[in-house]
């Protein structure tokens, strides 16, 4: 199934950053489809297009989304989740803001800071301020919605692999 | 007007976190236990706005094990009128996730009807960041999360939040749920005459189950570890060696 990535925008600006490193850690999970949601995005829309990894771009151009309030973005990300197993974002604060409304509207627990995949639902988080690495195993059964720490993430079954 | 604030008992945040030899979670038996940082600092501000009279009164709730009654008592002891203790656990291991918590809390908001309710913007153990956002979804009100300012305008809030790379001034409709940031306010110290008249304050106890709520986890721990060490650092000669080291490991 298709993974849902929450673009990543500074205004109505692409952080390419932020966005790529969520595209490169969603690639494993299945396709990805990157939303931008904002006023006048169609230029953070065509910059997600470029980047490596992307099946295919949504792009919702609404003043309503122009401000990047957790509100509308959530109603709409729950108006289009029934096509997708998992819900990303890069670990930022307006991510923050927006994904754990989405996962409260969905009935589904929200898993933030991920710092490595294990496989579909499971993921490695740091705890206590990073002084302990929880491996977490999500039961939610259709959809989870996740939020990946910006930097140092890895995949670890392709990290086993590289290493044997 | 009231005000809720919700509140979570956590290892004290001076206390050097031990993690179990057997992967089984972090060592919480004999443990100092405090008031969640962010969670005070929520407290604090609805004192605050109770003493500036936008607010009436000042309703603190905690979920979790029946020993949170300490952390209400603190927060009685710092101002707050009364409390309401919810127990949903006999086990300090067993941490309440934020969807549980969240339902909880709008079945207590349901009934206590506030007008704004005031949250820590994470919690320091489990540190998911998610419990006021999603208070907020479920009960179909505005939010305002990570603020640093706030200040109450008839009908309206004014939140100052920190976003990323800024700072961004929203006004949002009551009710509404705010998360606090660290930036906001400094907690006052309990008095010993307030920590004596706290003791007589009401502090209900109910139980999970009787919310109707199910508070059985939807996230499953499979293995609680250390860190991995980081590497000793490496000194350079010059510039130019520096470089080269940088090459080696791809960062530039």
């Amino acid at each position: 199934m298709a993974v849902l990535i929450l673009a990543e925008l500074n205004g109505n600006q692409l952080s390419e950053d932020a966005t790529a490193k969520a595209v490169s850690a969603a690639k494993e999970l299945g396709e990805v489809h990157v939303l931008c949601a904002s006023s006048d995005c169609s230029g953070a829309a065509q910059s997600a297009a470029k980047l490596s990894g992307v099946a295919k771009v949504l792009c919702i151009d609404s003043g309503v989304f122009g401000n990047g309030m957790a509100e509308p973005i959530a109603d709409l990300v729950v108006s289009i989740s029934d096509d997708y197993e998992h819900i990303i974002a890069p670990a930022t604060n307006s991510a923050k803001n927006i994904l754990p409304r989405v996962a409260a509207l969905l009935d589904v627990m929200v898993i933030t800071d991920i710092t490595a995949v294990v496989n579909f639902n499971t993921f490695e988080r740091p705890i206590y301020a990073g002084n302990a690495i929880q491996t977490v195993e999500s039961s939610d059964q259709k959809l989870g919605s996740f939020l990946l720490f910006l930097s140092g993430w890895k995949i670890k079954s392709q990290r086993q692999t590289d290493q044997s | 007007m009231k005000v809720l604030v919700p509140v979570k008992r956590v290892i004290d945040y001076n206390v050097k976190v031990r993690v179990k030899a057997d992967g089984a979670g972090v060592d919480l038996a004999n443990v100092k236990m405090s008031m969640n940082p962010f969670d005070e600092i929520a407290v604090e501000e609805a004192i605050r706005l109770k003493e500036a009279g936008k607010v009436d009164e000042v309703v603190v709730v905690s979920i979790g094990v029946e020993k949170a009654q300490e952390t209400l008592r603190t927060a009685l002891a710092m101002g707050a009128d009364s409390a309401i203790l919810v127990v949903a656990t006999d086990d300090v291991h067993n941490d309440i996730e934020p969807l549980a918590v969240a339902k909880i809390l709008k079945k207590i908001v349901e009934k206590e009807e506030p007008g704004i309710v005031i949250c820590g913007k994470q919690a320091i153990d489990n540190d998911l960041n998610a419990t006021g956002q999603m208070l907020s979804a479920l009960l179909g009100w505005s939010q305002a999360t990570f603020a640093s300012e706030l200040s109450i305008e008839g009908d309206k809030a004014i939140v100052t939040r920190e976003v990323d790379g800024g700072l961004q001034t929203i006004k949002v409709n009551l009710p509404s749920v705010v998360t606090v940031d660290l930036r906001l306010n400094e907690p006052r110290y309990a008095s010993l005459p307030n920590i004596m008249k706290a003791k007589k304050k009401p502090l209900d106890v109910v139980n999970a189950e009787d919310l109707g709520v199910d508070v059985s986890p939807r996230l499953k721990i499979k293995n609680t570890g250390e860190p991995e060490a980081r590497a000793a650092g490496i000194k350079v000669g010059s510039v130019d060696e520096l470089f080269e080291k940088l090459k080696e490991m791809g960062a530039v």
